[in-house]
């Protein structure tokens, strides 16, 4: 019994002890002695180095009701002494726009904040859904406060969002208070536009035909194309005669309209339209022509503008486009054998098809109901639990069980999972995977405090002009490339401040016939035969509301300056050939650089009011520029400003 | 109790092998197959972007292509599409020898004062204008990564 009692004793001890060995043991112990090591080599003094707190750290984030001890570990989150240290010790990238004590870390970066263990607190762990997030991934939490337009600030969410609205995602999934586009084309008498082989071969490889087309591969079987393409062509028709107009004028009139501002040929050109390389194989030889009168008819909500083309403009171009651009890697025999297994095909099935795969999410297909979308709502789809997330037949060890990895794989390969899945695949690259990944992620029922949000980028505009003007940017889709006022593209000037830049006569010239001002540019303004009357109309829109106040205060101080003076013309030129070096990068009569505008005739084209400010700051006009900002003294800028409007001989002078 | 002949075993086994080859054999292509079928059946995980460069240079790199790269090229070889439209060639920063001769503050001038500055020519404009101290440091910790040192 004694002997018993002794042993028990001792047993007990142990324990105690091992315990208390245990506890005193952390795991982060271990982290800690290395950072004061890496303390001590910073130059830390010694006293400080003696009261070194060992021990758990955690911050309590009362706004967002967090609780962090993320820093028991990251000891040098804010540490710039140590800020080129490895993990885990490296100072925070951000630490000056989004402070510890503020935000803490898991709002952003996931993962379990109580934690004070590697495995606990980076996950994944058995009741802990939310990992850590990858660094690919991480800009999902830039939206909990920034909201989703973020632009710029948070590329790979922003290029995520973009993919997602364009490139059809919305059309089959539900994402509450997000409106459904059809990015699509709509499907009319498509029999008449295009070749039934061409439309077989299209839906069963569209890359093969377009590489850089947004339709997605839907991995049909041959029966499967064939019965779709019977239910959108029924009826063979008889193939037209191929367009009577002449090649070479066509070549020309394609040549003078610069389409391959928008649609590559052969690898070159914009990718605003699609690529015209293989056009001659996919069209019906009159298919053409509607479209190049009016795509404004044919598809009310294309891109391409009205080009005001004649008659003979449209036949000669359709000639050249249907001569010129054929498939040259087609088999003679592949349309004939395309068209026989069309002929296997089965309408019925088709419609089945149809429905099954979603196609009316992005296409509206003229005889075939619209049912709505079709996919998984993904409102919340950053919340979702991972074990509703099927892997199927995918061996995945359990620490890479995470919401975020299998999203990544779906968007790689959506059907991987399970082979009979209807979501097509869109040969997304691995960036472009993480980013659609980054913004699924970003879709969460979660909320800050209105004292955290605080919207960046670019607040959609509202900018939509009436009437006249309105009808005309329409027309001419000059927002495709042109922004006026925060609304319309990137590729060309914005022109919302354009009335106090340009001179009247040049504007209206250029709209007759757009010159180059940037020799290097392939994007370059189309030309589109734009009528009298609406040139009349941009013109006096373009004057009256597109103006800055910054260019129009300074009219009193050009009007007491002598630009005309011939001497002062002389010293600027020396000015701008010798001192400055402006033809680094402007061309005056072909010679010089070519990053700036060309400057032959920039005394036709810009006020001199815009030049002056032009010359004083060129950001306050326009903060992208790229020209640097000098600081001329005033009397430099008004002998500048002298030679930049100055005619310099060549080419239509006056 | 019959008494298997001999082989049996092995025949079965050799029988299994070719059934369940003859199954791959026969297994149709998967749909799409011209290019559904290089795809991997595997699952991937996320990989790091790492351009092993440090903070400040990969700011320094938006800038510098941003604002350099017209002429000095993006990777620094004097390659930019300006490049050939200069009188003197814009100065190659993949040089190890030239780039060796410069000091970080040098660099730095030149960029914040021009090429006239070090008495080089005006071509290269001064950047003060535009470019912070912190721009002008992470543009020289950028521009320092492109050239490797010449090994003795």
């Amino acid at each position: 019994m004694k002997r018993t009692f002794v042993v028990l004793s001792l047993l007990i001890l142990l324990f105690l002890l091992w315990q208390i060995g245990k506890d005193y043991n952390r795991p982060y112990l271990s982290y800690q002695k290395a950072y004061k090591r890496l303390l001590a080599k910073a130059g830390e003094g010694e006293p400080e180095l003696a009261a070194f707190p060992f021990g758990a750290r955690q911050g309590w984030i009362v706004g967002l009701s967090r609780v962090d001890r993320c820093e028991t570990c990251h000891l040098g989150v804010e540490e710039p002494r140590v800020r080129n240290a490895q993990a885990p010790f490296r100072t925070h990238p951000d630490a000056d726009t989004h402070p510890v004590e503020s935000f803490g870390c898991t709002v952003c970066h996931g993962g379990q904040g109580l934690a004070t263990s590697l495995e606990d607190a980076h996950g994944p762990t058995e009741n802990w859904n939310r990992a850590i997030y990858h660094e690919n991934f991480l800009q999902k939490s830039c939206s909990l406060c920034h909201g989703e337009t973020v632009g710029e600030s948070a590329p790979v969410l922003s290029r995520g969002r973009e993919i997602f609205y364009d490139w059809g995602c919305r059309g089959c999934h539900k994402v509450e208070g997000k409106e459904r586009k059809k990015v699509g084309p709509p499907i009319r008498k498509i029999g008449e536009k295009v070749r039934t082989d061409w439309l077989f071969r299209w839906l069963r490889n569209p890359r093969g035909y377009l590489p850089k087309t947004r339709m997605p591969d839907f991995l049909l079987s041959e029966q499967e194309a064939a019965d779709i393409t019977l239910l959108l062509i029924p009826q063979q028709i008889a193939p037209g005669a191929a367009p009577a107009g002449s090649v070479e004028r066509g070549r020309l009139v394609f040549n003078e309209s610069r389409c391959v501002t928008c649609h590559a040929v052969e690898g070159k050109g914009g990718n605003i339209g699609p690529d015209l390389a293989k056009i001659g194989s996919k069209l019906r030889p009159e298919g053409l022509l509607p479209w190049l009168r009016n795509p404004h008819e044919v598809m009310p909500t294309t891109l391409m503008p009205v080009h005001n083309f004649t008659e003979q403009d449209v036949r000669d171009l359709a000639a050249f486009l249907m001569a010129e651009y054929t498939d040259l890697e087609l088999q003679e025999d592949q349309a004939s054998r395309d068209l026989k297994a069309v002929s296997k095909g089965n309408v019925r099935n088709g419609k089945a098809l149809i429905d099954k795969y979603g196609c009316t999410g992005c296409h509206e297909i003229e005889g075939v109901e619209d049912r709505g979308e079709n996919g998984s709502e993904l409102t919340r789809i950053g919340d979702i639990h991972v074990s509703r997330l099927e892997f199927a037949g995918v061996e995945v060890p359990r620490n890479r069980r995470t919401v975020p990895n299998w999203l990544y794989n779906k968007m790689r390969e959506p059907r991987l999972f399970k082979g009979d899945l209807k979501m097509p695949d869109y040969r997304f690259s691995d960036e472009d995977a993480e980013a659609v990944t980054t913004y699924l992620l970003s879709l969460t029922a979660e909320k800050v405090p209105a004292q955290y949000y605080h919207p960046l980028g670019e607040r959609p505009s509202g900018y939509d002009p009436q009437g006249d003007f309105g009808k005309v940017l329409e027309k001419y889709r000059c927002l495709v490339c042109h922004r006026i006022r925060g609304k319309g593209g990137t590729l060309a000037p914005d022109l919302s401040r354009e009335g106090s830049r340009i001179r009247k006569e040049w504007l209206r010239d250029y709209l007759r016939k757009p010159d180059t001002i940037r020799p290097i540019l392939v994007e370059r303004m189309p030309q589109m035969k734009i009528t009298d009357a609406d040139i009349q109309i941009l013109d006096a829109y373009i004057r009256a509301a597109l103006l800055d106040d910054k260019v129009e205060n300074l009219a009193g101080e050009v009007r007491g300056m002598r630009l005309g003076d011939p001497e002062a013309v002389r010293r600027g030129s020396r000015l701008y050939f010798e001192k400055y070096a402006c033809d680094a990068c402007h061309q005056i009569n072909l010679k010089g650089g070519t990053i700036g505008p060309d400057l032959t005739h920039s005394g036709k084209r810009l006020r001199p009011e815009w030049v002056l400010l032009w010359l004083r700051n060129p950001k306050a006009f326009l903060p992208r520029s790229v020209e640097p900002v000098y600081a001329f003294p005033q009397r430099e800028i008004e002998d500048l400003a002298a030679f930049v409007l100055s005619p310099k001989g060549g080419k239509g002078t006056p | 109790m019959t008494r298997r002949p001999r082989g049996s075993r092995f025949l079965r086994i050799l029988l299994l092998v070719l059934l369940s080859a003859g199954a791959g054999w026969g297994e149709t292509k998967p749909s799409g197959a011209d290019n559904a079928a290089v795809r991997r059946k595997e699952f991937a995980l996320p990989r790091k972007h790492d351009s092993g460069l440090s903070r400040e240079a990969k700011r320094g790199r938006a800038l510098y292509e941003y604002y350099c790269a017209l002429c000095h090229g993006k990777q620094g070889d004097a390659d930019g599409f300006n490049a050939t439209n200069l009188k003197t060639p814009p100065t190659r920063h993949t040089d190890p020898i030239l780039m060796g001769t410069l000091s970080d503050a040098q660099v730095q001038r030149v960029i914040k004062e021009g090429g006239q500055a070090l008495g080089r020519s005006p071509q290269m404009p001064p950047w003060g204008g535009v470019l912070k101290s912190q721009d002008l440091a992470d543009l020289t910790a950028f521009i320092r990564t492109l050239a490797v040192p010449a090994k003795k």
